[in-house]
Order: structure tokens, then C-alpha cells, then sequence
């Protein structure tokens, strides 16, 4: 947890097409743990969280087991989940 | 039966949810057509320019560069609200001209996974005749019996309109390649599968 006098680090993830801003980030945190925390924050529990993709504004597919600290984001950074999508087979 | 204005809500929910993808629409040649409760048309530009292929006298086929100066194809979707969110989306591939449905043959559509083979995910509808888009989340998956035990209850609530869009982009655009095959009445357009 941050002391009073450090900045936090936010990111904000679109989950659905909704902001779930998550304003105390741990930039040693890995990406996948900040994920499972907007999922849950969205109430978006269908899927399992391993189910859904990150991407950045540059539709650059994220890895989740990298620590943030070591993606170039700032603090209020945008990054889109989505459900990664399945493979029907023979319809 | 579902109330109508619980409809209208969830479609307006959906299109403004989707539109906070933008950015990722832009990169990807995706735009909303039309949001007319309740139907939205989505347009999409295939990333591959077709591809010529010679057939070489062995039989083999040899792939040619994309054709010079050959437009990428673009193709709609349309998605249709009514029964949302008890029922999943449908999707039907429309032309993006008139947005009378397209033929099988006209699109393709892979799910392609690092080292495993692709799936082609686009199929004749045994009802209807016109392709449709077989992946989990989708109307048309999961009315389908085979897929009886995958119920869209498992899906409801992670799966609405960015969830189709993006289905819709990465097995039909990102994934398909369209080819030109030489053949006795004319060229064949086919699609083969962009292995991720």
C-alpha cells in the first residue's frame, strides 16, 4: 500500500467496454495480478481470468505474467480485456 | 419474452461499451455502420489483399504475391439484439453495400492457436443456407446440438457486443486469407487459414 505521501500508480482497464480504474497499482505487481483484480472489480467472474486477453492502445497483445514495472506505462494508461474467443470446430 | 425495454437498455449499454474500443476499431478497420435498436452493422476490412495462386504442372500450388493494385475486401456483419442477454448474439455476414446476406464462399473464417492446427470456423447453416460464425459466445454456436453442453449461461455476462466484434475480426480478418485459385469456369475464391 502506498504511504500518504507517494503517488499511486493507476491503470485503468476496460473490461466490456467499461472503465475499471484501479488506483493503487503495484508496479512489481505482475500484469495478471492487476487484471484479476479489474475482472473481479467489473463482476465479470464467467470466465475464468486466464480466459481473457490484454491489449494496449496499439492493439499490442500483452504478456500477464510480465511485471508492469517493466511495460512503458504511465500512471492512468489504458489497457482493453476481452475474452479470448474459442474455437467452434465443425458448427 | 423478453421486456422490450430491458432490450433497449442492454443494447445501448452494448454499443456504448463497444465504442469504448475505439481505438482498437480504428487500428483494426473496424466501424459501426449503423445502431438502429435493434440492429447494429459493423463494417470490416479484410487485412489480406487476395492472393493469385499457380497451379503447377506436378499439381502443386504455388502462391503468387498479392495481386497488384487489388483492393482489400470489405464485408459487414450485422448483429441483431432481440433476446439479449437471455440469448446470446447472432451474427449474420452481410454485403456491405446493400446488407443482403453473403453466400457461403464469400468469407472465411479460422481460430488459429500457437501450435496447434487451425479451425475453420465459418460454416453453411443447416437451416438457413448462409454462413455462420461457430464460435462459443455466438447465437449460432450454441444453438447448434452439438455444442449442447457448452451452454451460453457459461458465457452470459463476458460475452456481449465488443466480445462478437472481436470474434468476428480475429477469425474472419486477422486469420483468413483470401486466395484466388485458377480453375475451368473461372477463378475460385477460397481462404485459407493465417496460422497465429
Amino acid at each position: 500500500m502506498a504511504s500518504k505521501n507517494e503517488p499511486t500508480f493507476v491503470l485503468v482497464f476496460v473490461v466490456n467496454g467499461r472503465d475499471v480504474v484501479l488506483d493503487d497499482v503495484n508496479p512489481s505487481w505482475p500484469l495478471h495480478t492487476a487484471r484479476n483484480k479489474a475482472i473481479a472489480k467489473s463482476n465479470s467472474t464467467g470466465r475464468p481470468p486466464d480466459e481473457w486477453e490484454i491489449r494496449d492502445e496499439g492493439d499490442q497483445v500483452l504478456d500477464p505474467n510480465r511485471k508492469i514495472s517493466t511495460f512503458a506505462f504511465k500512471s492512468g494508461t489504458k489497457l482493453f480485456l476481452n475474452v479470448r474467443v474459442g474455437g467452434g470446430g465443425n458448427g | 419474452m423478453i421486456d422490450r425495454r430491458v432490450e433497449r437498455a442492454k443494447f445501448g449499454d452494448e454499443v456504448r461499451a463497444l465504442q469504448a474500443y475505439s481505438p482498437l476499431l480504428e487500428a483494426r478497420g473496424c466501424s459501426i455502420a449503423r445502431a438502429e435498436f435493434p440492429i447494429v452493422d459493423v463494417l470490416f476490412t479484410l487485412r489480406w489483399a487476395p492472393v493469385a495462386v499457380v497451379i503447377a504442372p506436378d499439381g502443386s500450388r504455388l502462391l503468387h504475391q498479392p495481386l497488384p493494385g487489388a483492393d482489400s475486401r470489405t464485408f459487414g456483419a450485422r448483429i441483431d439484439f432481440s433476446g439479449f442477454d437471455v440469448l446470446p448474439l447472432p451474427v449474420s455476414f452481410r454485403d456491405p453495400n446493400s446488407w443482403l446476406p453473403l453466400p457461403v464462399g464469400a468469407l472465411g473464417g479460422f481460430h488459429c492457436q500457437p501450435g496447434a492446427l487451425p479451425i475453420p470456423v465459418v460454416h453453411r447453416h443447416p437451416k438457413t443456407g448462409f454462413p455462420f460464425l461457430c464460435v462459443p459466445g455466438v447465437r449460432e454456436y450454441h444453438e447448434q446440438p452439438i455444442h449442447e453442453g457448452d451452454d451460453w449461461l457459461l458465457y452470459r455476462g463476458s460475452c456481449g457486443l465488443p466480445y462478437v466484434v472481436e470474434a468476428i475480426w480475429k477469425t474472419c480478418v486477422m486469420s483468413a486469407r483470401p486466395l484466388l485459385i485458377p480453375a475451368a469456369n473461372g477463378p475460385l475464391l477460397q481462404f485459407a487459414p493465417v496460422s497465429a
